[in-house]
């Protein structure tokens, strides 16, 4: 029976060899669920096994009812009927098989049906998952808004909502973006209005809504008129009965499995959750930022499902007489290919990791407030990290995703370009993924505040400190690389943002910081064995003329773009 | 009221993956070893079939039995998972060799430790022995009837527990029978899919051990002894089946037919492979 984790050693590896066993004993609290709860791990060892057991669940699931069926889901699409999506039978029928499979509460705590599942086994079931069909995105969007609910909503409305989320009795969307607030949210204009009986009521037009038919819905909505910007939004909890119109789906270039709705609220019952104020600064922000760490993970699963197919065809196409997979041109995009895609994954899993750390201490440190001297520290560190590397990570996962199809579509030559092919779905498919939850622009601008706030240089110190025996030659190339560039930053900041030099160049500030990053990771994950050392070695080998070439860009082209304007 | 429904489940390598073709050897048999080992696939039509009608009536328990070796019981553990209440291997040395004859004593010896039951589920078939003998030979056992190549309980099993209304599927023809019960249903893979193992009663199962003889757990293991078997009637001493020899007979095709690539011609032979039932 195929299976989408047992047939991945690399994601077996990342889960053997991740250092996950502090986070995994302050995210389950010292262990305190066992054995109060039978499916609650005893030690850290028993819950690598427990993930690995329902990863390989997942696996299976995604191998059986979403791979087969994604070119199927594609050409059926989603249609608008009474008011109500109807989604293709195999979409319908996955969901059903998620929700009898009881993995819809993966990451919720147990006392609400959940598995309690950290981020980072989060992400490896995503990547699965987006491998088979990356339109089937109900799940990672189910687990989102879950577990913004469980972090901000109030006791009551967390019991009404998490169990049901869990059985997968209720499907759940976020409602964000408007036709004139897409990347600035602080425009947000929808009203929320409390009527003479305390209810709030939602009135005006959201756009382009994953699953806005979702029976729970999280609202982003102008609660305080006379405030501007952000500080005028809080956030709503909206449960589907009356009050809301689905106006049309979208006909999208890819990811047609999914719902995408403009949607008109007129009188809407909402409950508010959390604090008023608070909608985008505090919920917003921090449920775009699991969301985010969701569509790397797609990436990652879009890259591997394109890798794949690029391979296998590339080892039966025969032309002059070879399989087109040996000469050397092919040979190089499927390389490539294979050293990108190992690379996010390790940038991936660092950054899930730091994210799980953050999250799991300061619920144990809100548990356990006496260990906050020995912690707090760390807590701030990961955090910190958490903070950088998930739009760093979101950014290169995207557009590596990108690449990797299109070579994907390459390698096939003119099969690629037909429909028959799963590469022309997974080339349109990708191309979301460097644009919604925020676009590759907005993500390199959030990394570059990590690189100006001094966390990068932290990450990196800290990397270049590790000790790396197995591959003594390879540190002092990842160290001249850094030295480059350091140079093109130091040059950077001495330019500052007042001609918006810093801005022009954050993309190619923040690439060369997650180049160095995903150097030094790779060389981590080389204590393996030959297989990761190859890959490490084939990164490491062509890191410096990359770096140089982006920071020439940033030294040599400076301000020209900025001074001769051209419109 | 309490119903109890047994379904009977067969440990066998897992020849649908890709590594198939490594683990066939020259003569045609199979290197177990290298094959990941499974429930066969059409027990598990037959833990569905039991599994909807525990759905739909309160009272119902499912366990499961299996004859194997000890490694048959991560079969059971996934039967449980997917939401069977108890598994019960019969294992043990004088069990070896058996063919469906001693197959079939055995696990009516320990179906009469489990009475009361109303129904029996199984595959028609297991995929290693491929003989569809071992349910009809329990039936006869049993004295109860037999019902081969289920594919569905129609009707939502409106009958039960005194009958149901069951489809028969095969190649050339379908049946809707309607049967009283006790019965004994032995399941092809044409019914409804089958569902997934829960993953929060995997992680509960996942450090759950046989206990011999039985007891609060919900793995069970039985030696001949725990059921009254005669030892001269299980394993290899109880078996008349011998195997001479054994050879592959793949097919040979010894006509190819050329169509050509327009629809009409396409549409023309799905015509006809639908016509001899090779299609649809």
């Amino acid at each position: 029976m195929k299976n989408y984790f047992l047939d991945n050693p690399d994601i077996q590896f990342h889960l053997k060899h991740q250092d996950l066993d502090r986070m995994i004993r302050w995210h389950e609290d010292d262990f305190a669920e066992f054995p109060a709860y039978p499916q609650a791990p005893e030690n850290e060892g028993d819950a690598r096994e427990g993930y690995a057991l329902v990863l390989s669940l997942v696996g299976e699931l995604c191998a059986r009812c979403l791979g087969p069926k994604a070119g199927e889901v594609d050409q059926q699409g989603t249609l608008l009927k009474d008011n109500e999506v109807i989604f293709p039978a195999p979409t319908q029928r996955a969901w059903e098989l998620f929700a009898q499979a009881e993995l819809l509460g993966f990451s919720l705590p147990r006392k609400y049906g959940g598995l309690h599942f950290p981020a980072t086994i989060l992400c490896m079931a995503q990547e699965m998952i987006a491998r088979g069909d990356p339109s089937f995105l109900n799940f990672g969007l189910q687990q989102d808004i879950a577990l913004a609910i469980n972090k901000f909503a109030s006791e009551e409305q967390k019991e009404d909502c998490l169990p049901r989320l869990a059985r997968g009795e209720w499907d759940a969307s976020m409602i964000l973006t408007e036709p004139e607030a897409g990347s600035d949210l602080q425009a947000v204009s929808l009203r929320a209005v409390q009527d003479d009986r305390g209810q709030w009521r939602l009135n005006g037009v959201k756009r382009f809504i994953t699953n806005g038919c979702g029976k729970l819905a999280l609202v982003l909505a102008r609660s305080e008129p006379e405030a501007p910007g952000g500080r005028g939004l809080s956030f709503f909890l909206y449960r589907r009965e009356e009050g809301m119109t689905i106006r049309r789906l979208e006909h999208k270039m890819g990811i047609r499995g999914t719902a995408t709705c403009e949607l008109q609220f007129n009188q809407a019952p909402a409950e508010l959750l959390g604090e008023r104020k608070r909608g985008l600064t505090k919920y917003t922000i921090w449920l775009l930022n699991c969301a985010r760490l969701g569509i790397a993970a797609q990436g990652i699963g879009i890259a591997e499902a394109a890798w794949r197919e690029a391979r296998t065809y590339a080892e039966k196409r025969i032309q002059f007489g070879r399989p087109i997979g040996e000469f050397p041109a092919v040979y190089e995009m499927l390389a490539r290919m294979q050293v990108e895609l190992e690379a996010g994954r390790s940038l991936l899993y660092t950054a899930s990791r730091c994210v799980d750390l953050s999250e799991a201490l300061e619920s144990y440190l809100e548990k356990h407030p006496e260990q906050k001297p020995g912690l707090i520290d760390e807590k701030k560190k990961y955090g910190n990290y958490a903070s950088f590397l998930t739009p760093l990570v979101k950014a290169y996962a995207s557009e590596m995703a990108n690449r990797a199809a299109s070579a994907a579509v390459q390698v096939h030559g003119g099969s690629g370009y037909m429909k028959e092919f799963a590469v022309e779905r997974l080339f349109r498919d990708a191309r979301v993924t460097n644009i919604y939850e925020g676009t590759t622009q907005m993500q390199v601008a959030a990394a570059l505040r990590g690189l100006l706030s001094g966390t990068a240089e932290l990450l990196l110190d800290e990397l270049d400190g590790g000790d790396y025996p197995h591959a003594p030659e390879l540190p002092p190339k990842i160290r001249r690389a850094r030295q480059i560039f350091q140079e093109a930053f130091a040059l950077a900041k001495e330019k500052g943002d007042d001609r918006q030099f810093l801005s022009f160049h954050a993309r190619r500030l923040s690439e060369m910081a997650g180049e160095l990053i995903m150097a030094y990771l790779l060389l981590g994950d080389a204590h393996s064995g030959p297989d990761k050392l190859k890959i490490a070695s084939l990164f490491i080998a062509g890191l410096e003329p990359r770096i140089r070439f982006l920071a020439e860009l940033v030294k040599e082209e400076g301000e020209a773009f900025l001074e001769n304007r051209l419109f | 009221m309490s119903f109890h429904l047994i379904v009977l489940v067969k440990q066998v390598p897992d020849t649908s993956g890709p590594g198939f073709t490594a683990a066939l050897n020259q003569d045609g048999t199979i290197n177990r070893k290298i094959l990941p080992a499974v429930i066969n696939r059409e027990d598990l039509y037959a833990l569905e079939g039991a599994l909807e009608i525990k759905d739909r009536f309160p009272g119902v328990s499912v366990t499961l039995l299996s004859m194997g070796p000890p490694s048959a019981l991560a079969a059971l553990k996934e039967g449980l998972c997917r939401g069977a209440d108890r598994g019960i291997l019969v294992t043990g040395q004088a069990l070896a060799g058996s063919d469906t004859l001693a197959t079939s004593y055995v696990l009516y010896c320990a179906l009469k430790r489990l009475e009361p039951f109303d129904l029996v589920f199984c595959g028609l078939k297991s995929s290693d022995g491929d003989t569809a003998q071992v349910g009809p030979e329990l039936a006869e056992r049993l004295g109860i009837n037999h019902l081969a190549s289920v594919s569905e309980i129609e009707d939502g099993a409106a009958g039960f527990p005194r009958r149901l209304t069951l489809r028969r599927t095969q190649d050339t023809r379908e049946e809707r029978i309607e049967a009283a019960l006790p019965l004994l249903l032995s399941f092809n893979d044409r019914g409804r899919e089958v569902r997934p193992v829960k993953a929060r009663r995997a992680l509960g199962l996942r450090k759950a051990e046989g206990l011999p003889g039985g007891g609060e757990g919900p793995l069970w293991i039985w030696e001949p002894r725990d059921i009254g078997a005669d030892e001269a009637l299980c394993g290899a001493a109880g078996s008349p089946t011998r195997v001479i020899s054994s050879r592959p007979a793949a097919g040979v095709s010894r006509k190819a037919l050329m169509i050509g690539e327009t629809d009409e011609a396409l549409a023309a032979m799905a015509g006809e492979l639908r016509r001899d039932r090779l299609l649809g």
